[in-house]
């Protein structure tokens, strides 16, 4: 067979101005992600919803309309009860992020597909955020998406407005802490899969970043500043503020957020170093 | 003008991979000629922003390589020398992928992705994982998604690397063909003399990041045209000292043969003085036909004594 059947024919068309590569990537690796692993992980979290929902519906129909509700503040659907959905649903997201994110960029890096990457019009801020956003899409079907369902179904529950009036900002709260969340987890996941050696590898190290620092703060209890080195105890502390709760830990939660804050931003240091499109072998 | 290279420089530490390269790639194709190491992929890599540029300016198609990064990797292709895929992709996602970052629209894409993957012969294979493609599949694939958007400049790096004779001797095919059916500069960039004699008329000869040389392969081979293959009977010792002392170059090739290159403006007429003064008998005096090959040879030889 020869190599070409035909002759080169030139195209015709127009290609947009300014293109935007991120949603490419974006919309692209949303689409190789969703298998079928993915979608039993985000039935198991619409799952969780479902049951929520029940619940929901059992104490606002039976047990507040009785008056227990009002009485039993642990059957109440306060915004503790919306902060408790996002945090059961830790470690599905945890699973979830893994999954889509251990090879985000390390199996680019190892096809060397960043260079394909960068011959076209992709800067390091289009690839970075195009990827994010695959990350992203996956958390909030984990986070947001069902703890903003199970607010509007508590909502069309009601019979008068008055739970929309007293708790009208949990939606901000929710999205609020599920974004951070995903901003926190996503980058370190981005910047630790930009500088592992492969997929395997990035998940043991990103399980470890999440877990051996707050295994740290359980040990060392006593002083409560430890607490800052672990991620999802920072983040339960900013959290606590967003949902207006008593705090779970000692430390400030403006040094919380500062923590937080500096993951972030070494998270993109790191990304940078790490995302080039040609390996330079001195 | 496709591209015009000023003074162009490209460092890795302490290591010059390009060294104040000044030269201009006319319309048409132009092959960077020069062996392994000689810095051309980091002269491709350096104009398309891959690697930093150390000092130096350079424009393609009119932009500067510096400043709008962006518009000119819309316009170019590039295939790349390494095995570079995009992991869990088809080949038909690969290349409408590729399409789809140039700006192409998904239907666009999709269209294009079938023609081009038809094109360079992977039409039967185009619903199969790029990792699973063979070592020639790869170079198609490469070329397939450089191609996609009809690129007005075309950067092939080592196109035939890697690919049995078969496969090699169609790969150039096809580029003859786009080049000529295409509207479109090729930039091929190889250590294979044959390659770049088969489909450019153009070229530049870079060695140890330098360039040694460049234009048309016909003008290049006129201007290295003054070798002679003489045959001598007699003090031959003495006739190729003689020689050598009136600025020729002269070099054994075959038993009793001798190719002689004289030195630019001269005739034939030194050879027979020498011959002469030897006191030698000329048994056969006959214009060596130079080929890019023979160019190349001489100029990289000419380079590396230089360095000695």
């Amino acid at each position: 067979m020869p190599i070409y059947e035909e002759t080169y024919r030139s195209w015709h068309g127009q290609l947009v101005a300014v293109p935007r590569t991120w949603w490419v990537i974006a919309k692209t690796g949303v689409r190789l992600l969703w298998k079928k692993w993915m979608i039993i992980l985000l039935m198991a979290a619409f799952g969780s919803l479902i049951g929520h929902g029940i619940y929901i519906y059992f104490v606002t129909r039976g047990l507040e309309q009785t008056g227990v509700g009002q009485i039993m503040s642990e059957f109440r659907i306060n915004p503790g009860f919306f902060e408790g959905f996002i945090q059961r649903h830790w470690l599905m997201l945890i699973i979830v992020l893994l999954l889509a994110g251990a090879g985000i960029i390390a199996n680019d890096r190892k096809f060397k597909a960043l260079t394909i990457y960068f011959s076209k019009p992709v800067s390091f801020w289009d690839y970075t955020l195009g990827k994010f956003c695959v990350l992203g899409f996956y958390g909030c079907l984990v986070t947001l998406v069902p703890a903003l369902l199970l607010f509007l179904f508590r909502v069309l529950l009601a019979t008068d407005a008055s739970y929309l009036k007293q708790y009208y900002w949990i939606p901000f709260s929710i999205t609020g802490y599920s974004l951070l969340i995903i901003l926190t987890l996503g980058s370190v996941l981005l910047a630790i899969s930009a500088s592992a050696r492969g997929t395997r590898s990035a998940a043991i190290l990103f399980f470890g970043l999440l877990y051996f620092p707050d295994l740290l703060r359980q040990i060392l209890s006593r002083i409560p500043e430890v607490g800052l080195i672990a991620l999802n105890a920072d983040l339960q502390q900013v959290s606590s503020l967003l949902f207006e709760l008593e705090r779970p830990f000692r430390f400030s939660v403006v040094w919380a957020f500062v923590a937080l804050l500096l993951v972030v931003i070494l998270s993109f240091f790191l990304l940078r170093a790490k995302v080039k499109p040609t390996e330079v072998v001195r | 003008m496709s591209v015009a290279i000023q003074d162009f420089t490209i460092k890795y530490g302490d290591l010059t991979a390009v060294d104040e390269i000044t030269a201009t790639f006319p319309s048409g194709s132009t092959g960077l000629l020069g062996p392994n190491g000689a810095g051309k992929s980091s002269l491709i890599k350096g104009l398309l922003g891959l690697v930093d540029i150390f000092s130096g300016s350079a424009s393609i198609l009119g932009r500067d390589v510096k400043l709008e990064r962006k518009a000119i990797r819309q316009i170019i292709g590039y295939m790349p020398e390494d095995d570079c895929l995009i992991p869990g992709l088809t080949g038909i996602g690969m290349v409408q992928y590729a399409g789809e970052l140039c700006g192409m629209t998904r239907e666009d894409a999709i269209q294009r992705a079938h023609e081009v993957l038809f094109l360079v012969g992977l039409g039967e294979a185009r619903y199969r994982k790029v990792e699973t493609y063979s070592s020639g599949m790869k170079q198609r694939i490469k070329l397939a998604q450089a191609l996609v958007h009809d690129p007005k400049l075309l950067f092939l790096d080592e196109p035939t690397s890697g690919m049995d004779p078969k496969g090699r001797q169609e790969m150039l095919d096809l580029i003859e063909n786009i080049s000529k059916m295409g509207k479109m500069s090729i930039v091929l960039a190889s250590h294979i003399l044959v390659d770049v004699e088969r489909t450019c008329d153009r070229v530049v000869i870079i060695h140890r990041g330098k360039m040694l040389e460049e234009g048309s392969v016909e003008d290049l081979r006129k201007s290295y045209s003054g070798v002679y293959t003489v045959r001598v009977e007699g003090d031959e010792a003495g006739f190729v000292k003689i020689l050598e002392k009136k600025g020729c170059s002269v070099t054994h090739s075959e038993k009793q043969l001798l190719d002689i290159t004289l030195p630019k403006g001269k005739e034939t007429e030194v050879v027979l003085q020498a011959a002469d003064k030897a006191g030698v008998q000329l048994r056969k005096l006959v214009t060596s036909v130079q080929t890019l090959e023979d160019v190349f040879v001489k100029l990289i030889g000419e380079d590396q004594r230089a360095h000695l």
